[in-house]
């Protein structure tokens, strides 16, 4: 046995040795370095296209036993390439590789290990037309691939046991794509086992730093678009391709520095990365499954899944991704932001986890051309067709604070949102969901929900936001003279584009919401509001207006309380506040504005200065819109309500609650106003301008003012009106003793300003009693304007109806025209001024009508006409008092102040002749022997005459005729009386007691002549005739024409009441009077006047038919009491019928 | 017989004699009142004074009277013999019925007087 293991050992030494002596003989005299260099040198050129070298290469054996090695130093290869960095191709010190003979031979298996590449270069070249420096092998074309012989070299299987490169430049340059990628001192570890098709690799690379850039025109240039460089990058990664199908089942890169720079802008600087993979991807079908992808940027996690592929049909890579990040720091991302945005973050502190969880499907296809031609049109359209896969992404945020003291005033806490966006970068199908999104601020919150469209052009936001807010908050965005207090919550809705915001187009919003407000306490200058709650309710637009214009916006303000206070002195109050208000878009400048507002309030108070008002239960509505026609406005106010109380203290004193004299205070029950004024401002008279519309109604008015002795009231008060009429459905009035009703209407209201007629009235006033002077005082110059120069008639001038005062005779005076004073308005100064322009009937019904406080009259009944400037009564007034029955005609105008014309027509009967110089005190002045008359009897007058601006008569104007009748009277025993009876013989020692009386007598001028009359007083027979003058002065004389005495006696009366000078047995005057055998032809012209002035008198007496109307010289236009040349004939006033000749 | 002639004779002196006496005076032309634009301006103290009062006579027999500054207000005139008779109308009604005598009437005269020895004189314009 041990020869037997002896000569086996010897038997295998020797076959060692001489294996070991062949082997050694082989490398050190067969294929010794320099033949083998010399052959790898001639075969170069059979492998590669390029100029390649080596400087040496030799075989190892006993350095890698049991493995042969491949030993080459100095590796070269140059292919030299316009624009190239370098011709060099590759450039190694050495490279080494030892593959197991046993297996190559045995079992054709290539078992490589020990490759190394060590030190070296290797520059990859690509110009702009696609041109490589790295194609170097020859074509299989050119040289037919070796057909392996039966028993020949056929690689099943190859193992590479490692592979390592130490110390590799590698720099690539891809002009055509602009990209740049240098990685420097690579040294990696690759362990690689390939059976037929399959092969399973593992890959180590050592930390190296490199750097890559893309969009420039030499490598690494600061001007590239991208560059990027990374930082002890060190990965490993382990794979296996079987088939078709390559997995990466894991690979890891960890401790890295990521440096991302574009356009010139760093992103990253050294940002920390790591990154582990497990994919595989089918390469027949181009497709990748990332089972697993985390990555890690400075610390913040981001893992995908899912499928990539391509797709060739569509030109473009198929997405289908899960992504998911978790947990963000917002304040990390915050600091990512490069340096050149940091700006626009400055000052802003952020805090919060930021999620999101989504995914990315679809294709992915650069754009590119199409072709698309349209039926048999040739014509071709060119169309860029891209397509971006789509996200649908959930982002959350947690915790999130933001304090932005710049443009937040506050912090903001709590920060939650829960977005969900979808977008495949195309506007149409980009769209946000707002799940929730909420902030808080130390007092206030918002929670908001909604979508977000279009948000890759202008993006439109739907959205719903519960609002928590103290107004508190607001202040720092409010002008600093609004001050604001107080609580908001509620809910506004809106939908809106970011151009409509920044633009503030709120027109084309939807903006819609209900906001309630408690402790409500705003301050804007000097107006305040308050209210301890209140709610808003709005709109924008208004989907159902009332008025047609108003679709811009709506707005419902109801508060229970609610107090507004402008300056220190005026002040509202307000209890059950109800506004609605609509509106068309007031910031449009060139439309009429629409504006509606409904109002009602349970209880309103308001004080402005020394004036104060309360009003019950007022509601109403006030609006303004366009019109139908044109540029018109139509202005509408309606008001109903209650009882409302005003005040006004007349000294200007702040009104305190009990008042005082000086107050003027008003109060009503009810009130109802519906009116529309259309307003025209194209119009220039003030009545095309304002066209008014409505009704008023209002009950219970009483009002009391300090120039008032006595309550104004109202108790009930009914009209409406139109353009065209005025109409008082009933009105009553109390006025101190005055009690009326009136009711009537307004005609030709239109045609009055417009001047195609006067003012036509008709009104019924019933009063049980009327103080007149209060009235008069009340309405003095209603209407009335200026003093107006008298006008002429029939186109004349004015001044030809005045008598000349060019020429004033030497020592008269020229009466100068007062000048015209109008009267206060509370006080009756005088003259009472007819209103002008006006046609006025007014039915009056006046059972007791008094003057000055004092009765008058009762019974007042008739019609009063104001007639473009004249007052007129008729047909006849009539009029009972205690003592007589009368009836009046009366005329009254006022053509100017200083020309007042009074004419009146009285007939009374059954008159005490006392009450009758009391009832008609001037007749005192005209006729004065009435006052030694006691006894009744009747009155006929008529007359007229024009009075200055005191109402004093201008005595070359007077005109008057009356006629007075009376049986039974007695002659006062008065001094003058008793000296004429004894003049005259009368004997009788008892009352003068006369048995009837009728005379006749006129005024003209400052002359009152009585007609030669016959006074029968017992068995005497007086004929009493003369003149006085107004001056008092007079000449009568007394002729006794019946008596008991044989002879005649007439007695002269000349002088002055106070001082009469008697002339007995004078010549009497009138002997044959009353005596018609002896008339003669004096005492018939005397007989024939007093006939005329009665009969003209009696004539006269108005029957319910007639209605006086002023004389022709009387209508006429007054002429101007200045200068004027001479009248002609032609131009005097219509003049009265010519008497008969 | 005579004596019945002779009463007979003596009635139409009478009568004559009355006639003459109920007709006035002179007769005068009332043209002169109306031409030459008929208006006539005295001066007299109507009660406020001195005033020049202008009448217009127009031959229709219309007329109107005023003092300077004042309204003008109608009348009516006859002029028969020397009885200037004026109505000045009241617009209410009635009238006021004035006689004159005249003596005076020429193109550019007119005096007259009324029964209390006031005299007018106008002068004419």
């Amino acid at each position: 046995m041990k020869k037997f293991v002896k000569i086996t050992l010897i038997s295998l030494g020797s076959l060692v040795g001489l294996a070991l002596l062949v082997i050694v003989v082989a490398l050190w005299v067969v294929f010794t370095p320099a033949r083998l260099t010399s052959i790898v040198e001639k075969q170069l050129p059979n492998f590669v296209t390029c100029e390649a070298s080596v400087e040496r290469v030799e075989l190892t054996f006993f350095s890698s036993f049991p493995r042969l090695g491949l030993q080459v130093d100095g590796v070269a290869l140059v292919n030299a390439m316009e624009g190239a960095p370098s011709d060099t191709l590759l450039s190694l010190d050495r490279l080494h590789a030892a593959v197991d003979v046993r297996a190559f031979l045995r079992r054709d298996e290539l078992r490589l290990s020990d490759v190394v590449l060590s030190g070296g270069t290797a520059c990859l070249f690509t110009d702009e037309e696609g041109r490589t420096n790295y194609d170097i092998v020859k074509p299989a074309a050119e040289e037919p691939a070796p057909v392996p012989e039966e028993g020949g070299f056929a690689l099943s299987h190859i193992d590479l046991n490692a592979l390592t490169v130490e110390n590799l430049d590698i720099l690539y340059v891809d002009r055509g794509a602009g990209m740049d990628a240098r990685l420097p001192g690579i040294s990696l570890t690759l362990q690689a086992t390939m059976d037929g098709d399959d092969m399973a690799a593992n890959l180590s690379v050592n930390r190296f730093d490199g750097a890559f850039s893309m969009g420039a025109a030499d490598h690494l240039s600061p001007d590239a678009q991208l560059a990027a460089s990374v930082e002890n990058v060190a990965f490993d990664l382990r794979g296996t391709l079987r088939g078709e199908v390559a997995s990466v089942e894991d690979f890891q890169l960890d401790g890295s520095n990521l440096t991302v720079a574009y356009g010139g802008e760093t992103y990253l600087s050294g940002a920390p990365i790591s990154i582990n993979v497990v994919a595989e991807a089918d390469l027949a079908s181009q497709k990748a499954n990332i089972r697993t992808a985390e990555l890690r940027l400075h610390s913040l996690p981001l893992s995908v899944d899912g499928t990539v592929s391509n797709d060739s049909l569509r030109n473009g890579i198929d997405t289908d991704l899960h992504y998911r990040l978790a947990d963000w720091p917002v304040e990390k991302l915050l600091s990512l932001v490069p340096p050149a945005f940091a700006g626009m973050l400055e000052g802003i502190e952020a805090s919060g986890l930021l999620s999101s969880e989504g995914t990315v499907k679809g294709l992915y296809a650069a754009a590119t051309a199409a072709t698309v031609t349209t039926g048999n049109d040739a014509a071709a359209t060119t169309a860029a067709i891209a397509s971006m896969p789509t996200v649908d992404a959930n982002v959350t945020l947690r915790g999130g604070n933001v304090r932005y003291p710049a443009m937040l005033p506050w912090p903001l806490t709590g920060v939650e949102a829960d977005l969900d966006i979808l977008t495949d970068l195309t506007d149409e199908g980009s769209k946000a969901t707002v799940n929730s999104i909420e902030a808080h601020t130390p007092r206030s919150s918002v929670k908001a929900r909604g979508t977000v469209s279009s948000l890759l052009s202008d993006p439109r936001a739907i959205l719903s936001a519960d609002l928590r807010a103290d107004l508190a908050d607001a202040k720092p965005f409010l002008p600093t003279n609004l001050k604001a207090a107080g609580r908001v919550s509620g809910r506004v809705n809106a939908d809106a584009r970011m151009s409509q915001l920044t633009n503030m187009r709120l027109d084309r919003m939807r903006l819609s919401g209900s906001l309630l407000a408690s402790n409500l306490d705003a301050t804007y200058d000097t107006i305040a509001v308050k209210t301890p709650s209140a709610r808003v309710d709005f709109s924008l637009p208004n989907s159902s207006p009332t008025i047609p214009a108003a679709t811009f916006a709506s707005l419902t303000l109801t508060a229970d309380k609610f107090a507004a206070q402008m300056g220190a002195d005026a002040y509202a109050t307000l209890d059950g506040t109800r506004l609605e208000l609509e509106t068309s878009n007031v910031m449009d400048t060139e439309r009429t504005p629409a504006v509606r507002c409904d109002f009602a309030f349970a209880n309103l108070a308001a004080r402005m200065d020394d004036m104060s008002v309360a009003a019950v239960r007022p509601s109403g509505t006030v609006s303004m819109e366009p019109g139908r026609r044109g540029a018109t406005q139509r202005l509408r106010v309606a008001y109903n309500g209650g009882a409302i109380n005003g005040k006004m203290a007349a000294t200007g004193s702040a009104v305190d609650q009990e008042g005082s004299a000086n107050d003027i205070a008003a109060a009503l029950e009810k009130l109802n106003i519906d009116a529309t004024v259309v307003y025209d401002p194209a119009k220039e008279e003030l009545w095309r301008k304002f066209i008014p519309r409505g009704k008023f109604a209002m009950e219970g008015f009483t009002a009391t003012v300090p120039s008032l002795d006595y309550p104004v009231e109202v108790p009930t008060l009914a009209m409406d009106f139109t353009p065209r009429t005025f109409n008082i459905d009933r009105a009553r009035v109390k006025l101190d003793e005055s009690d009326f009703s009136l009711d009537g209407t307004v005609h030709n209201i239109v045609q009055y300003f417009r001047g195609d007629s006067i003012l036509r009235a008709e009104f019924n006033f019933d009063s049980p009693v009327t103080n007149v002077s209060q009235l008069l005082a009340l309405t003095s110059g209603i209407g009335g304007e200026e003093p107006e120069k008298p006008v002429a008639t029939n186109g004349t001038s004015p001044a030809c109806d005045t008598i000349a005062a060019a020429k004033p005779a030497p020592g008269t005076t020229v009466a100068k025209p007062e000048t015209p004073k109008a009267p206060a308005p509370d006080e009756f100064s005088g003259p009472w001024m007819v209103p002008q322009g006006i046609d006025l009937v007014l039915n009056a019904n006046i059972g007791k009508a008094l003057w000055e406080g004092e009765p008058l009259f009762s019974n007042v009944n008739g019609e009063i006409w104001i007639r473009d400037g004249a007052v007129s009564i008729t047909p006849q007034l009539t009029f009972d008092s205690p003592v007589t029955h009368g009836v009046v005609q009366l005329l009254y105008r006022t053509p100017d102040r200083n020309n007042l014309f009074a004419g009146v027509s009285i007939h009374l009967s059954d008159i005490e002749m006392q009450e009758l110089i009391s009832l008609v005190p001037d007749l005192d002045k005209t006729v004065p022997m009435l006052r030694s008359f006691s006894g009744k009897g009747e009155f006929h007058a008529a007359a007229e005459g024009y009075m200055d601006s005191t109402y004093r008569y201008k005595m070359s104007t007077m005109r008057a005729a009356a006629s007075i009748a009376g049986t039974d009277l007695a002659l006062k025993d008065e001094e003058m009386l008793r000296q004429i009876a004894f003049l005259l013989k009368y004997k009788d020692e008892g009352a003068i007691r006369v048995d009837s009386m009728r005379a006749e007598l006129t005024v003209f001028r400052n002359e009152v002549d009585v007609y030669p009359f016959l006074m029968k007083v017992d068995r005497y027979g007086v004929v009493i005739g003369g003149r006085h003058n107004l001056d008092m002065s007079f000449d009568y004389n007394i002729s006794l024409v019946e008596s008991p005495l044989p002879f005649r006696v007439a007695v002269d009366v000349k002088g002055t009441p106070d001082d009469p000078k008697f002339k007995v047995f004078s010549k009497s005057r009138y002997p044959d009077f009353y005596r018609p055998r002896y008339e003669g032809v004096v005492e018939s012209r005397e007989m024939e006047l007093r006939n005329i002035i009665r009969g003209s008198l009696i004539s006269t007496q108005p029957t319910p038919a007639q209605a006086p109307q002023p004389s022709p010289a009387q209508q006429a236009p007054q002429p101007s009491t200045q200068q004027a040349p001479q009248p002609s004939p032609a131009q005097q006033a219509p003049q009265p019928s010519p008497p008969q000749r | 017989m005579k004596r019945i002639l002779l009463y007979i004779a003596a009635a139409a002196m009478a009568s004559l004699a009355v006639t003459s006496c109920g007709l006035g005076g002179e007769d005068f032309n009332e043209e002169f009142l109306y031409s030459g634009g008929g208006e006539w301006v005295s001066t007299q103290d109507v009660g406020d004074g001195p005033q020049r009062i202008h009448d217009i006579f127009r031959a229709d027999g219309s007329g109107t009277s005023a003092a300077e500054g004042d309204i003008p207000q109608a009348f009516t005139w006859t002029l028969e013999g020397d009885r200037l008779s004026f109505e000045h109308i009241i617009g209410m009604g009635g009238t006021v019925p004035k006689d004159y005598t005249v003596t005076t009437l020429t193109e550019t005269s007119l005096v007259y007087r009324d029964n209390y020895g006031k005299t007018i004189s106008c002068t004419k314009l």
